[in-house]
């Protein structure tokens, strides 16, 4: 119990060297040290690392990420207008599937051929040879 | 050219003015992420992925606010996430916290970095975010996500972690009589 009021006069404290708002009253807390050996000490010894640290600077790190970001970015839009193309081409299908089955309508074997022309379709767009086989690893793949 | 203005050439169909951001903050970010990871590489990949994140967001984001605290709230994700995903704790690489500066004592600042790199990663922040970026309480509130209160009390317990640490660093260096 004693520890938590000792800490919030600590926090008071620090708060007060750090030139920020305390929630304790300035007396309270000086009254306080005053009576505890424990936290004069903690406080003295805050102070030495708080100038310590305040006389430190931030190393600088330098970086250059914008042509990995700008790749991964492209890749993404690419991937994007891919999957357009693949929810139109589903859209269609759907909507063939739903016309062959309103009943005593007869359209056809052109009409049958039209599943056959989208996957055409899908492999034009995805710029694919479905008879070739791809072994052959790029390093793209591997990131 | 002001983020504001960069964010909404974004948003309009101009996606490459984004690289304009990352030219701005990557040093800045990097920097903050190696205070929490602790090595650059990890932080290089934490900050590359917050960036590409914030990409995806830049709608939702309130051209109201800065763009820098919004953001490091991302770093912060991805970093810790990175952190979350590692088996094993990476030890500190090479990467120094702390600049040499001229008429220092580098003795000091070698301890106080071996001392800042043998925090938790989440005491490192948050004296590395007051202490080298000189943010304010309600700065450190908006960067964390939490209350001022909290900050207090976060603060308070990272500086007795360092100051222990501090304190058995110089009595290893005093000699033993």
């Amino acid at each position: 119990m004693k520890e938590n009021v000792c800490e919030n006069f600590l926090i008071a404290k620090m708060a007060e060297i750090d030139d920020e708002e305390i929630q304790a009253s300035t007396e309270n807390v000086e009254s306080h040290l005053k009576t505890c050996e424990n936290c004069r000490h903690e406080i003295e010894q805050m102070k030495l690392s708080h100038s310590l640290l305040n006389a430190q600077v931030r190393q600088q790190a330098a970086a250059d990420l914008w042509p990995n970001i700008e790749l991964h970015l492209q890749k993404r839009n690419e991937s994007l207008r891919n999957l357009s193309s693949f929810v139109f081409v589903g859209l269609l299908l759907v909507s063939l599937k739903l016309l062959e089955m309103i009943p005593e309508q007869g359209f056809g074997l052109a009409f049958r051929l039209i599943p056959l022309g989208f996957v055409v379709a899908i492999f034009a767009i995805l710029r694919e040879n479905p008879f070739k086989i791809n072994t052959r690893l790029t390093e793209e793949d591997c990131i | 050219m002001e983020d504001a203005t960069i964010i909404k050439k974004c948003l309009a169909g101009e996606p490459n003015t984004f690289g304009l951001l990352v030219e701005r903050y990557q040093n800045q970010a990097v920097g903050h992420a190696v205070a929490i990871l602790g090595n650059r590489d990890d932080a290089l990949d934490a900050v590359q992925q917050a960036f590409i994140d914030a990409f995806r967001s830049l709608g939702r984001f309130d051209p109201s606010r800065t763009f820098y605290p919004w953001f490091y709230v991302l770093i912060r994700n991805r970093c810790y996430k990175l952190a979350g995903q590692r088996r094993q704790i990476v030890p500190f690489d090479e990467t120094e916290l702390l600049a040499p500066q001229s008429g220092q004592d580098e003795d000091q600042r070698i301890l106080l970095e071996t001392a800042l790199r043998s925090l938790s990663p989440d005491a490192r922040e948050i004296i590395t975010l007051k202490y080298l970026d000189g943010l304010t309480y309600r700065e450190l509130a908006e960067h964390l996500q939490i209350p001022e209160g909290t900050v207090m009390s976060r603060l308070f317990h990272a500086r007795k972690q360092l100051q222990v640490r501090l304190t058995s660093g110089l009595s290893k260096k005093e000699p033993q009589v």
